[in-house]
């Protein structure tokens, strides 16, 4: 029921971000690549890649582990902390991504004509090898988040400045292909772009097979900077660690 | 075989201190003073296999934070510890797969399923054979007395009960090494007992090395023969329970019951009167003149019972702590 909800609020968001685009496109000249097809498109995918792509154990590890020492229950453990923090996360982005993915088929069963995805059954296996590549990045970047707790008392006002940084630059508001110039340069520079906005444009079929490449090599390229950061956070974190409270 | 080598061990924290008010607060961020607090002061020791031993301190003695370096959670400021041949801080899986650490006051058990399913786990990420896991599930629940609530939600169970399965979790394993952190703590009585009749019967049929800490005297009495008394992180003493009463213990306590009216007089000058209830007399004596006086007393006095008692072990510690202050 939690994860229903959870699924919800963002999911009124974008039915609000469509309500807002359907008005816009009715007195503007719809693109190529931003018609009102696209638009529900993109807003139904970023419902389904914030379920399913996102995570958000940071206030878990920096809280709830570290602060509070709960970390004890995994490090006697024999198996990597954070495998076990990944394992624990998958369910609840599968449970929420299928509520998504259900509402995609209910609402193109009845609305198809505005629903755009690829058939191409390559494009499609590219697909998901990009969106489990985001998700470990999201993953990653959220823990990393978490581990700074090892060293901060209180890291929430920063979080939510990565958040709100995330949704913007993740195309989390608009696409990244409408926003001005300068901005999508910075997007396509920075990690962000390849957890949500790279993974719903290869769903809609818009990136052809060389860009869909392209976006796995720079997934690579983060998420080897991203746990490279976490394995050099831990190994200093984890001796800082004072198990308080236990 | 030594299981446990532990040698100039040390562990310092630094402590933030924030002066009251709101001045304090805003003073804070500009400057903040730290101090440093020792936890565990220069303490070596060493555990053979098989073994039980009683970890004794007061609050803040330095107790779980030398159980955690043990187990690998903590790493140490200075000194060497060797735990089966591992250093426990690197966490190396061969070595997380020979120890086991229960906390009394930390639920590892996941709260909302039943405990058979975080037995499950333990399973799979130990690695523990499925027969291995029949045979020791079976025998362990037995040895507790709790097959009938394996597939109960755990936060329906009793503190009791899940103190219970918390300890079965941890041993499904089968552990070379336990670590005990107040295990029996918010139990009664009762259930005190049962715990402790398990470890003992676990350390015997697993010939597990077992260490515990506990504010409970009788937990100690009851499994240790040996005790390491630690305070203020530094070790006071390392040896065997019965020593450390003989040790800092100086009199003795006469239980006695006289058949006429009590010599008052007399037994005033022979020592301490503790208690003094009609024929009933508590007397605490000089340890060893305790067989020269109770012959004395049973040859002068009409009596109808009388006992040479060790003062209770919680004094015995008391005075332990406030001598090597």
């Amino acid at each position: 029921m939690r994860s229903l909800v959870w699924f919800l609020i963002p999911l009124m968001n974008n039915l609000m971000l469509i309500l807002f685009w359907s008005g816009a496109l009715k007195h503007s000249t719809p693109s190529e690549n931003w018609s009102m097809a696209s638009v529900t498109t993109y807003y139904f995918l970023l419902t389904i890649a914030g379920a399913m792509l996102s995570s958000h154990i940071e206030e878990d590890v920096a809280l709830i582990d570290i602060q509070q020492g709960d970390l004890t229950r995994y490090l006697t453990r024999p198996f990597p902390y954070f495998w076990i923090k990944c394992i624990e996360e998958m369910p609840y982005r599968i449970l929420q991504g299928t509520y998504g993915i259900i509402l995609l088929i209910i609402f193109t069963l009845f609305f198809g004509t505005y629903i755009r995805l690829t058939h191409d059954p390559i494009a499609i296996c590219m697909s998901v090898i990009i969106a489990v590549l985001a998700f470990l990045i999201t993953f990653t970047l959220k823990m990393n988040l978490g581990l700074s707790a090892f060293w901060f008392k209180d890291s929430r006002g920063f979080f939510e400045l990565v958040t709100i940084v995330l949704i913007i630059f993740s195309g989390g508001v608009v696409p990244l292909h409408i926003l001005p110039k300068a901005m999508q340069t910075i997007s396509y520079a920075l990690p962000f772009a390849y957890t949500a906005y790279f993974p719903i444009m290869a769903v809609q079929g818009e990136l052809h097979y060389a860009s869909l490449f392209q976006v796995i090599g720079s997934q690579i390229f983060w998420l080897t900077v991203l746990v490279g950061i976490n394995r050099l956070m831990w190994s200093r974190g984890i001796k800082e660690f004072t198990a308080f409270g236990q | 075989m030594t299981t446990i080598q532990v040698s100039s061990l040390m562990k310092t924290f630094n402590i933030y201190r924030k002066q009251p008010g709101i001045m304090g607060s805003l003073g804070s961020l500009i400057k903040r003073s730290y101090t440093t607090f020792t936890a565990v002061n220069d303490i070596s020791f060493s555990i053979e296999e098989g073994e039980l031993v009683g970890f004794i301190g007061p609050n803040g003695a330095g107790k779980t934070t030398t159980l955690k370096m043990l187990s690998g959670l903590l790493y140490p400021t200075s000194g060497k510890i060797t735990v089966l041949g591992y250093t426990p801080f690197e966490r190396k899986p061969e070595f997380l797969k020979k120890i086991s650490l229960v906390m009394g006051q930390k639920n590892q058990l996941w709260w909302d399923l039943p405990p058979m399913e975080s037995f499950l786990l333990n399973k799979e990420i130990y690695e523990v054979t499925n027969d291995r896991f029949k045979t020791v599930l079976s025998e362990l629940t037995h040895l507790m007395g709790i097959e009938d609530i394996l597939n109960v939600q755990v936060r329906n169970l009793s503190l009791g009960q899940r103190m219970k399965c918390e300890l079965i979790a941890q041993l499904i394993h089968s552990p070379r090494i336990l670590f005990l952190d107040e295990p029996t703590i918010g139990l009664d009585v009762v259930m005190q007992k049962k715990l402790r009749d398990f470890i003992r019967e676990y350390n015997r049929q697993y010939k597990a090395t077992v260490i515990l800490t506990s504010h409970y005297m009788d937990d100690v009495k009851e499994l240790c023969k040996r005790v390491i008394v630690i305070d203020h992180g530094k070790l006071l003493f390392d040896g065997q329970l019965d020593k450390v009463i003989k040790k800092y213990s100086r009199h003795k306590l006469l239980s006695i019951i006289f058949s006429d009216p009590p010599p008052i007089h007399e037994l005033e000058s022979l020592g301490q009167i503790i208690l003094h209830e009609g024929q009933q007399i508590h007397l605490e004596i000089e340890r060893e003149k305790s067989n020269e006086i109770a012959a004395h007393l049973l040859k002068t006095y009409a009596i109808a019972d009388l006992n040479i008692e060790e003062p209770p072990i919680e004094e015995i510690i008391r005075s332990l702590f406030s001598e090597k202050k």
